[in-house]
C-alpha cells in the first residue's frame, strides 16, 4: 500500500506538524463571463484544523471547493497545497497529493455497490496493471485484498459496515452522504473537503455527522468545510471564513464572527432604513 | 416480488453457492465440460456452423462489453474493428498475394492493430460526450466499410476468396468442431479475463467513469487515460474475431461489415446485460442462435421484424438485461434488512451518460 506521508488510512497528518500551514489560498478569483463567482479570496488552513467557509446562496463557497480541487482552473491566483502550487494539474492529481472532497449534491456512483464504491477511492493509492490483474499476479491479489479490508474497515467507521453489499442507490440521503466521506476517506487525504455534509439531514443524523467529523479532527485530519448549517459551524469550526458575493467580508473564530456586523448584515440584510432608495 | 420470502431465500442460495468453491469452480468447469461435449450431441454441421458465429460474434460482445458496459461509451461502429482484422488474415492468409503468414501471429497482430485503430480514434473522439460519441464511431464504422469495399489492397466490392483456414503449424482445421472447440476456449480464456478486469482496481474506476465522470476524477481516478485504456482493450477482441470469422469463412467482402452488424454487437450486450461477462455470453449466444429456426420457414422475411420486436419488448420489461450485475439491496431504512435482489438499472438508455 503506498501512502502518502504516515501509513495508517485517514490519518492524514502527513509528514507536518498540526498548526502548519498545509492550504494557502492566494488571492484567488473565478469569472464566468461577467460573473465575479470568486474576486481576489485568499485564507491559510492550517494543519488539524476545522475550517469553515460560510456565506449567503451564491457567495461562492461551491466554487472556491471547485477551483481548490482542481475541478475549475482559476482566473486568478494561486492555490497553494503543502507548498506546491496545483495549478494545471488535473483533478486527479490534485486527489493523489491528498486533497479529497464531497460533494453538495452527492453524487456516488448509484450502479456500483456500496463496498465498490469506495474501493474506487483507492485506485490512485494502488499500483496493479493490466497485466498484474489478468494473471492474477500477487501484487493485484494481494492490493485488493488490502484495499478491500480497508474499505469495510473506512465503512465500519462511518457506520455503514452492514450496508457493504448493498446497492449506492438504495441508500437513504443520510446514508448517502456518510458513504460519501467514506469514499473519500479511502483516497488516504491529508485534507478533506466537505460540501455541505449536513445538508437535507434531520437532527440525529447531523449530531451523527459533527461527531464523525469531530473524530476526524482528533485522528489529525485537516477539515474543509462549506455548509449552511450555523448550528453545524459554529458547534465545531476552528476558524469561519466567511463570502458574500465571491469576496471574503470576514474571517476569525466562531464567536467572532457571530459579533461581527458584517456578517450579520451579509445574513440578515441592511434594515429597511439604509436601503438605497429606488424607482 | 408478491413472495419475497421464497425470492430471499433463493437469493441466500445463490449467495451461499458463489461463496462455496463448488458454486465458484465445480459449476463452472462443468458448464464449459457440457459445451465442450454439444459437438457430440448435434452431429449436423449445419448447426456447429451456427455456434460457431455466434462464438466469433460473442468474442465482440465482450469485448464491446468493456466499453459499453463498464465504462459507458456507446460505439455504434464496433463492426470496423471486426473488418480490420477480418482483412488482415484475408491479405495475410490467401493466395489474392500470395502471402500466407502464421494464423496465430495474425490473430494476435489484428487483435493489436483493431485496438490501435480505436485508440486512436478515442484520442480525439473522448472529448466528445454520449450522442455526440456514438455518432464519430458511426462515422469510422461506414468510413471502414467504404473503404474495404473501394480499395484495392482489399479488392473492392469483389472481396478476397480462397482464405487460409486456421492452423497450428503443419495441422489445419478442416471442420466446423474443430473451429468450435478453438473458439470456446478463446471464449472461456477472455470469461476469466474480463471477469478479472471487472473485478479489479481498473474495472471499478471504468464503472465509475460510466457512472458519474467528475466525481471519479475527483476520487482521484485518471479518467481520460482509462477510456483510452478501455477502447483499446475493447476493440482487441473483434480484431481476433474478424481472423476467425474470415478463416472460417473462407471469403470476405464489405458486406459482412455493415451498420447492422455493429447494431447486433450493441443489442448482444444489452440484452444479455451489461457488465456482467456471463450476461453478455448468453446475449451473444442467444440473439445468435434463437433466430436461426426461422431461416427459410414462412416466417423468414418477418425475421429482423420479429427480432427488433423481441428487443422492444426487452426494453419494456426487462431494460436492465437478462443477466445483470447483481446487488443486494436495502428494503427497510431503519437497520431491518431483507436480503432481496435488486439489480443494476441501466443508467440511461443507451448506456452513456452526457
Amino acid at each position: 500500500m503506498q501512502t502518502n506521508g504516515n501509513g495508517s488510512n485517514g490519518n492524514g497528518n502527513g509528514n507536518g506538524k498540526r498548526g502548519d500551514v498545509i492550504l494557502e489560498v492566494q488571492n484567488v478569483s473565478r469569472f464566468f463571463g461577467a460573473l465575479k463567482a470568486i474576486n481576489g479570496v485568499s485564507f491559510e488552513v492550517k494543519r488539524g484544523q476545522v475550517f469553515s467557509i460560510i456565506g449567503p446562496n451564491g457567495a461562492g463557497k461551491t466554487t472556491m471547493f471547485n477551483v481548490v480541487t482542481g475541478i475549475y482552473p482559476a482566473s486568478g491566483g494561486d492555490v497553494i497545497f503543502e507548498g506546491r502550487n496545483l495549478k494545471g494539474l488535473p483533478a486527479h492529481k490534485v486527489t493523489e497529493l491528498g486533497m479529497a472532497r464531497t460533494y453538495q449534491i452527492v453524487r456516488l456512483f448509484d450502479n456500483m455497490s456500496v463496498l465498490e464504491n469506495t474501493m474506487v477511492g483507492f485506485y490512485c493509492r494502488i499500483k496493479a496493471g493490466v497485466w498484474d490483474i489478468i494473471l492474477n499476479l500477487p501484487r493485484a491479489k494481494n492490493e485488493r485484498k488490502l484495499a478491500r479490508e480497508k474499505s469495510i474497515e473506512l465503512l465500519e467507521r462511518v457506520g455503514l459496515g452492514d450496508y457493504k453489499d448493498v446497492l449506492a442507490s438504495s441508500l437513504p440521503l443520510g446514508l448517502r452522504k456518510r458513504l460519501q466521506v467514506a469514499r473519500a476517506l479511502a483516497t488516504n487525504p491529508k485534507i478533506l473537503l466537505l460540501d455541505e455534509p449536513t445538508g437535507g439531514m434531520n437532527p440525529s443524523e447531523k449530531a451523527d455527522m459533527m461527531y464523525l467529523i469531530d473524530r476526524l479532527r482528533n485522528d489529525g485530519l485537516t477539515v474543509l468545510l462549506v455548509e449552511h448549517d450555523m448550528g453545524v459551524i459554529m458547534g465545531i469550526s476552528d476558524w469561519i471564513v466567511v463570502l458574500d458575493y465571491g469576496e471574503k467580508i470576514a474571517e476569525g473564530k466562531p464567536a467572532e464572527i457571530q459579533a461581527n456586523p458584517r456578517v450579520i448584515e451579509a445574513y440578515l440584510g441592511r434594515g429597511l432604513e439604509n436601503e438605497p432608495v429606488t424607482d | 416480488m408478491k413472495t419475497p420470502g421464497i425470492r430471499a431465500k433463493l437469493q441466500q442460495g445463490i449467495d451461499r453457492l458463489n461463496a462455496h468453491p463448488v458454486g465458484r469452480y465445480v459449476i463452472p468447469a462443468v458448464a464449459v465440460l457440457i459445451a465442450a461435449l454439444v459437438p457430440t450431441f448435434i452431429q449436423s454441421n449445419y448447426w456447429i456452423r451456427v455456434l460457431d458465429s455466434a462464438l466469433i460474434y460473442t468474442m465482440m460482445a465482450l469485448g464491446l462489453n468493456v466499453m459499453l458496459g463498464y465504462t459507458g461509451l456507446l460505439n455504434l461502429g464496433y463492426a470496423a474493428y471486426f473488418a480490420i482484422g477480418a482483412y488482415m488474415w484475408a491479405i495475410l492468409g490467401s493466395p489474392q498475394y500470395d502471402i500466407h503468414w502464421n494464423f496465430w501471429v495474425v490473430f494476435f497482430l489484428a487483435g493489436l492493430a483493431a485496438g490501435v485503430a480505436a485508440y486512436l480514434l478515442a484520442i480525439p473522439g473522448l472529448g466528445l460526450k454520449g450522442d455526440y460519441l456514438a455518432l464519430v464511431t458511426i462515422g469510422f464504422g461506414e468510413s471502414i466499410r467504404i473503404l474495404a469495399n473501394n480499395m484495392s489492397l482489399t479488392n473492392s466490392a469483389m472481396g478476397i476468396t480462397q482464405i487460409d483456414p486456421m492452423s497450428f503449424g503443419p495441422l489445419k482445421a478442416n471442420t466446423v468442431q474443430d473451429y468450435y472447440y478453438v473458439l470456446l476456449a478463446i471464449i472461456v480464456i477472455m470469461m476469466i479475463v474480463f471477469k478479472r478486469m471487472e473485478n479489479s482496481r481498473i474495472g471499478n474506476a471504468w464503472m465509475a467513469i460510466r457512472e458519474d465522470e467528475m466525481a471519479a476524477e475527483s476520487m482521484g481516478v485518471d479518467t481520460r487515460n482509462l477510456k483510452l485504456l478501455s477502447c483499446f482493450i475493447a476493440a482487441i477482441p473483434a480484431g481476433m474475431a474478424g481472423v476467425m470469422f474470415a478463416a472460417t469463412q473462407t471469403y470476405v467482402s464489405p458486406v459482412s461489415f455493415t451498420f447492422n452488424e455493429s447494431i447486433m454487437i450493441v443489442a448482444m450486450v444489452i440484452v444479455g446485460g451489461r457488465a456482467n461477462v456471463f450476461g453478455v455470453v448468453l446475449g451473444g449466444m442467444l440473439l445468435m442462435v434463437l433466430p436461426e429456426p426461422l431461416r427459410g420457414s414462412f416466417f423468414d422475411s418477418a425475421r429482423i421484424l420479429i427480432y427488433g420486436l423481441l428487443l422492444v419488448l426487452m426494453m419494456i420489461f426487462r431494460p436492465q438485461g437478462f443477466w445483470p450485475r447483481q446487488y443486494r439491496g436495502v428494503k427497510k431504512l431503519n437497520g431491518k434488512k431483507v436480503g432481496e435482489t435488486i439489480e443494476a438499472e441501466p443508467a440511461a438508455a443507451g448506456g452513456v451518460q452526457s
